[in-house]
């Protein structure tokens, strides 16, 4: 194929590009191994630090109602159940091994965007419907105190929250975390049905 | 001399090998320098990071090169986020150089490779620059009968897509 032979002639006659520095490659690759671990570490403090913060509101005012508790305990299962999994899909992004056939990391990566589409609407939904609820059984007593007028300001202010926070934007940012990985996961299947043809 | 400071000189000579080849590669998958760098500099990092990983059972060169392709193909993640395609950054400017240059042709074909599907530009790109058929199956992981096929059509696409601009 004569045509592309020249264009192949073509192809090594260009200049070489000003590559960058060994040595700066080397000290990146020995900091991402660092920052990855410092990724992890910040996350699981972040969480410990929010389960101490909670705890220490309920140990520190004396609660007595049990929706409070039941509050309280909702919200605890949800930061933590909603921050294992940010963990586990961190782990699933960093156990992708770019040393095996392409055709696996495909898989693996569209597995990947699979979940995170999942993560970032349906549970992001459920982590958002659970943390009201949570956060609405809390307030019974801490508004029992207050005036009949407050009660209401309170809880027309904290139902408004929630439909805004839900239909206006979850909704928007959640169509746009869709749009993000489904663009993501077409492009995957286009790579790997060009690899097969 | 450490082990660590024994892997530090064995990278260096790797990347003094191959750095460029990977590069240009790269470049051919982008169409865009600043992320062919960027690239680059991904795929000798997973070469650092995994070398305890390669066991010598296919060349080294067909083991960076199939990290140069799954580091390209895993780059369509930022590649998305961005929401424009890289040839729309890119730093190819058809215009500003005079017609019929050398420098121009290469750009030119550079632009002709973007419009290639993906897992086709690194096969041509790889093709291009010399890297053996046994090497680019090897690393692809696809057959060689059903390589040779590919890289048939692949040519004659770029042919066609390379005249189409030269007549513009």
């Amino acid at each position: 194929m004569k045509e592309f032979d020249n264009l192949k002639e073509l192809w090594q006659q260009q200049k070489e590009s000003t590559l960058p520095d060994v040595t700066v490659i080397i000290d990146k690759a020995k900091k991402a191994k660092k920052q990855m671990a410092n990724k992890i570490i910040i996350q699981v403090m972040v969480l410990l630090l929010t389960t101490v913060a909670i705890g220490g509101i309920v140990c520190g005012i004396d609660f007595k109602m049990a929706t409070t508790f039941t509050g309280v305990a909702l919200m605890l299962f949800t930061i933590l159940a909603y921050s294992a999994l940010r963990l586990y899909q961190l782990n699933m992004l960093k156990k992708i091994d770019l040393t095996l056939s392409p055709k696996v990391v495909l898989s693996e990566m569209e597995h990947f965007y699979s979940f995170q589409q999942k993560v970032s609407t349906k549970y992001t939904l459920l982590y958002f419907v659970l943390l009201s609820i949570a956060s609405g059984l809390y307030f019974i007593e801490v508004m029992q105190p207050m005036s009949v007028m407050f009660k209401t300001v309170g809880l027309t202010v904290f139902i408004a929250w929630m439909l805004i926070a839900y239909f206006i934007i979850g909704k928007k940012q959640m169509r746009k975390e869709y749009d993000k990985t489904e663009s993501i996961i077409n492009a995957l299947k286009e790579i790997e049905k060009s690899y097969d043809q | 001399m450490t082990l660590e400071q024994q892997r530090d000189t064995v990278f260096r000579d790797l990347y003094a090998q191959y750095a460029a080849k990977i590069h240009r590669i790269c470049l051919g998958y982008t169409g865009n320098a600043m992320e062919a760098d960027d690239l680059l500099q991904e795929v000798f990092i997973k070469v650092w990071q995994n070398y305890d990983k390669f066991r010598g059972e296919s060349k080294i060169a067909t083991w960076i090169y199939r990290i140069a392709v799954n580091t390209c193909l895993y780059h369509i993640r930022s590649q998305k986020n961005k929401k424009t395609t890289a040839i729309e950054n890119s730093n190819i400017h058809l215009k500003t150089e005079e017609p019929d240059s050398k420098e121009q042709q290469i750009q030119l074909l550079y632009k002709c490779i973007s419009e290639l599907a993906e897992s086709d530009r690194l096969i041509i790109t790889m093709l291009l620059e010399d890297v053996p058929y046994s090497e680019i199956a090897a690393a692809t992981e696809i057959s060689e009968g059903n390589l040779r096929v590919k890289i048939h059509r692949i040519k004659q696409q770029l042919s066609t897509i390379y005249k189409k601009y030269e007549r513009v």
